[in-house]
């Protein structure tokens, strides 16, 4: 019906799995539903999973899961082909440097205007109209588990540096992540590990323990053991099992002493911030490092120190859950069940992938995160009818309420805002953390915008005991400060500049729903297709049909027709993107 | 399939004890015999300073021998301080005097010169400073800490898991705070009271003030104001006229009419209409009643306590009787650049206090109001050069007419690392006085009875549901 269709016989095999896999204890993490069907007959094998995108419709959703939403062009291109070749397409597409780009931008200011937002300016320009999509969504995804915050670091150039190793990595190794950040001056300004020294038994100076804590806590394997399923292990007394000690943090915290801004990188000081740091061997510990059952012997050298520790810190256990969990939060399900964190993890786990139609992800071994993308994409609760909530497997819990970020740009590309000059929307890098409620690389802390554990109060879901942390942005001033940041842009973006020049900024094509401005029924399959993938619910159909009831389209003069008409388009779009259809991902 | 009418939902689950909105709720009231008193006005305001205010660094010591040991443990801290330079915040001199603990006489403490204002009311009595106050699940010493030997909170030292625990007892994923059990209590024996404002916060929706039967309002200084597409006509072109547009608006804003399937949608549908309502209802009140004239200081703390104050200003007409919010804070996650970053937080944070309560003589609701600060932990006496890593113990202030002030309560160990007070490395203080036991206090002077704050504090039975002497 809804989405791409599979036999019933799936559903039967989704619910084994899940009552297998299924914890029965709330860990905070671990959010596990789903489950208690009691015993059923051993279900037969599936049959694979039909990735054939059918329909506008369909395409519309999966672009919308899987990247940022298209027009309806771009969607249509679509129709008919696996899901796997559009995953396996825009994979392949390499890198451009954001750090490039930013730097062009800099070059064209000539020291005009803000110096300090050229990176924002240029990944929002990226997410709205660019068509490697999935690379732009990863990084994304990433920069939401591994935070660096552009409200702290002020060096664009360090921020640009710093969004180039997420997007360069987004289809590689997480190993190789956890390595580069480790040797990047934003992170190490952000967690304050850049000139970390070794103790000082005479002042009693002792290393920083940010980054070290940090690292563990919320890089690679959080604070207590998990299964592969990303439910929490439990001890004898059912308590859970943390992963680490404050002297684990004093053994690890000696790792990152001695990182320093290289500075024979650069002339300027403020471009040294764009290389990796170096190392300085005198303020680097030379005792024994022990944490998480390894130990660096003593007097290892800083950079041997520091490939050690990611050694043993990656072996860990943790790291397939941790982060699958996390990652398939960013993109299908906000409360994923445990069997399909449990077949993401393994894909990391292994670094490989099959998707249903035999295309084949993952080269780089374990932490291959092109294994692992393709893995919660291409996942079969994704592609199965009969999961009435793709992604959990439980009937009463459902995708994934959207971010405020992907709200946005879904729009601007469904309506291929043109020109997109971001540069000039001072909205996108300044306003958005108030007035959108979420920025990329704009969040207030490391521990980013919201916690993936996190359990709204006084709400069904959280009756249910579902994680969705997204909820953690809802509030009724969040609800108006959104209504008003996309009225805004719907209605209209034409600045007039100081010498009466008119510019014109994110214009919306509306011209199809201008087109049908007379046939209301029209106009709403339209959006429905475009907007919500068949989802728009009666509520708000009668809302559009009712209020286009009273915007009357004047027949006096042509100009005041077209404006008529475009405030229908408009209203029209408004009231979806305001509905919590739009606002929701299913 | 079941498909939730919202409307219906909110009617049935209200019976429930579930989340409702104004008029639902009758069946949750009057449960208890001996209800918590509700008479008057009374309101709870958190400052929480997020990331760890160093207490070290804010409540110091005072006498020379104190304040020599507290620089012989973090020389290099003292010394970024410039703490010998007569022009220094940190030089002995210059810091302001706040007494003993009742305890041990011996010692002074002080607060830094950049908390003047703190200094005031303190010396006016409209301020207390407890010390040595954490997450505890019940009495704990260095020995019990290092050896297990007594049941220890979760995940120490960890930023999102100590918030959550100061705000709600647990590590992250829980889903109430006992800000909003306050108000709850509050709520259920007050039947007449609105509580859809009981709990109000001016920043991010923290655990602190989430919960089953209370819902958090948020506002910002100068208030809120509908849609600009329904408040300003001219939005609507050539349908400025159409109140019918507007309405549409109305309703389909506050997913009047939403019917779905999803619990993600109706979740969100619920907030949208409970939002809208409340809303609408404080643009009301606020069009009531005269605007306060204090002037608060242009900074993010000071912007909310306006927010607060203006909150409390139209307490007559939202008709509350209880109130509980929740400000914060950034920044103080030092570890490094402490020197600087530290004294702008003092300043802001003391600047900001003290126009509140300036607001609050405004409304003559000086003696009505108290407000307490709570941050994730304490940070360690021994430094990392430039800066300090997580703690866990801390000093904090309560300031309010009804506080009995100018007192040091609680404990403020001696600065000296081989104390049974402190972790075995760097200096971690063991709180002596435990969140619990801090909560309660307010509790009580809140109105709730000791039957309402065992339950709602899990811990306090283990401290003998023992009081601070603040109030």
């Amino acid at each position: 019906m809804r989405h791409i269709l599979l036999s019933s016989v799936v559903f039967l095999a989704g619910f084994g799995l899940a009552a297998c896999g299924g914890g029965s204890s709330g860990g905070s993490s671990g959010g596990s539903v789903g489950g208690g069907q009691g015993s059923s007959p051993p279900p037969p094998p599936p049959p694979p999973a039909q990735t054939k995108i059918d329909s506008t419709e369909e395409a519309s959703r999966f672009i919308n899961v899987a990247a940022f939403g298209d027009d309806k062009a771009d969607l249509d291109r679509l129709v008919n082909q696996n899901a796997e070749s559009w995953v396996r397409q825009q994979m392949n597409m390499t890198h451009q440097p954001y750090l490039r780009q930013t730097l062009d931008r800099l070059a064209a200011m000539n020291g005009e205007g803000p110096q300090n937002s050229a990176h924002n300016i240029v990944f929002w320009k990226r997410m709205i109209s660019n068509d490697d999509q999935l690379r732009h969504r990863m990084t994304y995804a990433l920069s939401q588990i591994i935070v660096v915050s552009d409200r702290t670091i002020s060096n664009t150039k360090a921020m640009a540096y710093y969004m180039d190793i997420l997007g360069e990595n987004a289809f590689g190794n997480y190993k190789d992540i956890l390595m580069d950040i480790t040797y990047s001056p934003a992170m190490s300004d952000y967690l304050t590990y850049r000139n970390n020294k070794k103790a000082d038994p005479e002042t009693g100076r002792m290393p920083d323990e940010n980054y070290a804590r940090e690292i563990l806590q919320l890089f690679t394997i959080g604070l207590n053991e998990l299964s592969m399923d990303g439910t929490e292990k439990l001890d004898g007394s059912g308590n859970p099992i943390p992963t680490f000690t404050n002297d684990d943090i004093g053994g690890l915290a000696r790792v990152f002493t001695g990182l320093v801004l290289d500075n024979s990188a650069a002339e300027e000081w403020n471009d040294r911030f764009m290389f990796p740091l170096t190392l300085e061997e005198r303020d680097h510990s030379e005792l024994e490092k022990t944490f998480l059952g390894g130990t660096i012997a003593p007097n290892t050298p800083a950079a041997a120190s520091i490939e050690q520790a990611i050694d043993i810190i990656f072996e860990h256990p943790n790291v397939a859950p941790f982060i699958s969990r996390q990652l398939i939060q960013r993109f299908t399900a906000s409360n994923p069940e445990p069997a399909y964190v449990q077949r993401v993890a393994e894909a990391f786990e292994t670094g490989r992938f099959t998707g249903p139609d035999g295309t084949s992800f993952g080269s780089t071994g374990r932490g291959d995160l092109e294994a692992t993308l393709a893995a919660i994409l291409l996942d079969e609760s994704q592609f199965d009818n009969s999961h009435e909530n793709p992604g959990s497997g439980d009937l009463t819990d459902i995708g994934k309420v959207r971010e405020p970020v992907l709200n946005f740009v879904h729009w601007a590309r469904a309506f291929d805002v043109s020109p997109v000059s971001t540069e000039i929307e001072g909205k996108l890098f300044w306003g958005t953390a108030e007035d959108l409620g979420q920025a990329p690389f704009g969040s207030l802390s490391v521990f980013n915008f919201y916690r993936p554990g996190f359990v709204p109060g006084g709400t069904m879901a959280g009756e249910q005991g579902l994680t969705v942390p997204e909820m953690q942005l809802v509030s009724a001033t969040a609800r108006n400060n959104y209504i008003e940041f996309m009225t805004d842009f719907i209605m209209d973006r034409t600045y007039t500049i100081s010498d009466n020049e008119n510019v014109v900024s994110f214009k919306p094509d509306y011209s199809e729903l201008i087109r049908l401005w007379n046939d209301v029924p029209a106009m709403i399959d339209h959006l429905d297709e475009l907007l919500t993938f068949g989802r728009m619910t009666d509520a708000t159909k009668t809302n559009i049909t009712d209020l286009m009831a009273e915007i009357e389209v004047r027949s006096d003069t042509t100009e005041n027709a077209e404006d008529d008409k475009l405030l229908r388009a408009e209203l029209a779009v408004l009231l979806v993107v305001t509905s919590p259809e739009y606002m929701t991902q299913q | 399939m079941t498909y939730y009418n919202r409307r219906r939902f909110l009617k049935t689950t209200a019976a429930l004890g579930f989340a409702g909105s104004t008029g639902l709720l009758s069946a949750l009231t009057a449960q208890s015999a001996n209800a918590m008193d509700v008479s008057g006005y009374k309101a709870l305001v958190c400052v929480f300073f997020k990331g760890g205010i160093d207490g070290y660094d804010t409540v110091l010591p005072y006498d020379q021998d104190s304040y020599n040991a507290l620089k012989n443990i973090r020389p290099d801290l003292m010394a970024l301080h410039d703490s010998d330079n007569p022009e220094s915040s940190r030089y002995r001199e210059n810091l302001l005097s706040i007494g003993s603990t009742a305890g041990d006489t011996s010692r002074t403490f002080a607060l830094p010169v950049d908390m003047t204002e703190l200094k005031a009311l303190y010396d006016a009595g409209d301020m207390a400073v407890v010390g040595n106050v954490g997450p505890l699940i019940e009495p704990s010493t260095r020995s019990s800490f290092e050896n297990f030997g007594s049941r220890l909170p979760k995940n120490l030292f960890s930023h999102n898991d100590q918030q959550s625990t100061w705000m709600s007892m647990a590590i992250e994923g829980r889903n109430d705070g006992w800000g909003a059990k306050f108000a709850k209590v509050a709520a259920d024996a007050d039947p007449t009271m609105n509580r859809a404002f009981s709990a109000i916060t001016t920043s991010s929706s923290d655990i602190f003030l989430r919960g089953r039967d209370v819902s958090q309002f948020k506002t910002k200084a100068g208030g809120t104001a509908e849609a600009s597409i329904i408040s300003q006509r001219w939005k609507l072109r050539s349908a400025k006229n159409s109140e019918t547009a507007r309405n549409i608006l109305r309703r389909h804003f506050g997913s009047e009419n939403h019917i779905s399937a999803s619990v993600l949608q109706s979740d969100l549908a619920t907030a949208n209409q409970r939002g809208q309502e409340t809303l609408a209802q404080y643009m009301t009140a606020a069009e009531n009643t005269s605007p306060i004239t204090t002037e608060f200081p242009n900074t993010g703390l000071g912007r909310q306590l306006q927010a607060v104050a203006e909150a409390i200003s139209l307490r007559g007409a939202l008709n509350v009787s209880r109130q509980v919010f929740f400000t914060e804070i950034g920044g103080f996650d030092s570890h490094d650049n402490q020197a600087i970053s530290l004294p702008n937080k003092q300043r802001e944070i003391s600047q900001a206090i003290a126009a509140f309560q300036q607001a609050m003589s405004e409304l003559g609701t000086l003696n009505d109001v108290t407000t307490f600060t709570a941050s994730d932990f304490g940070r360690t006496m021994v430094s990392n050069g430039d800066g300090t890593d997580h703690g866990w113990g801390n000093h904090h202030f309560v300031v309010g007419g009804a506080v009995r002030g100018q007192r040091i309560l609680g404990d403020i160990p001696g600065y000296d690392l081989g104390l049974q007070n402190y972790t075995e490395t760097r200096g971690r203080l063991i709180p002596t006085t435990s969140v619990d036991e801090y909560a309660a206090t307010l509790g009580r002077w809140f109105g709730l009875n000791d039957t309402d704050l065992a339950t709602v504090l899990p811990y306090w039975s283990n401290f003998d549901r023992n009081y601070l002497d603040l109030f």
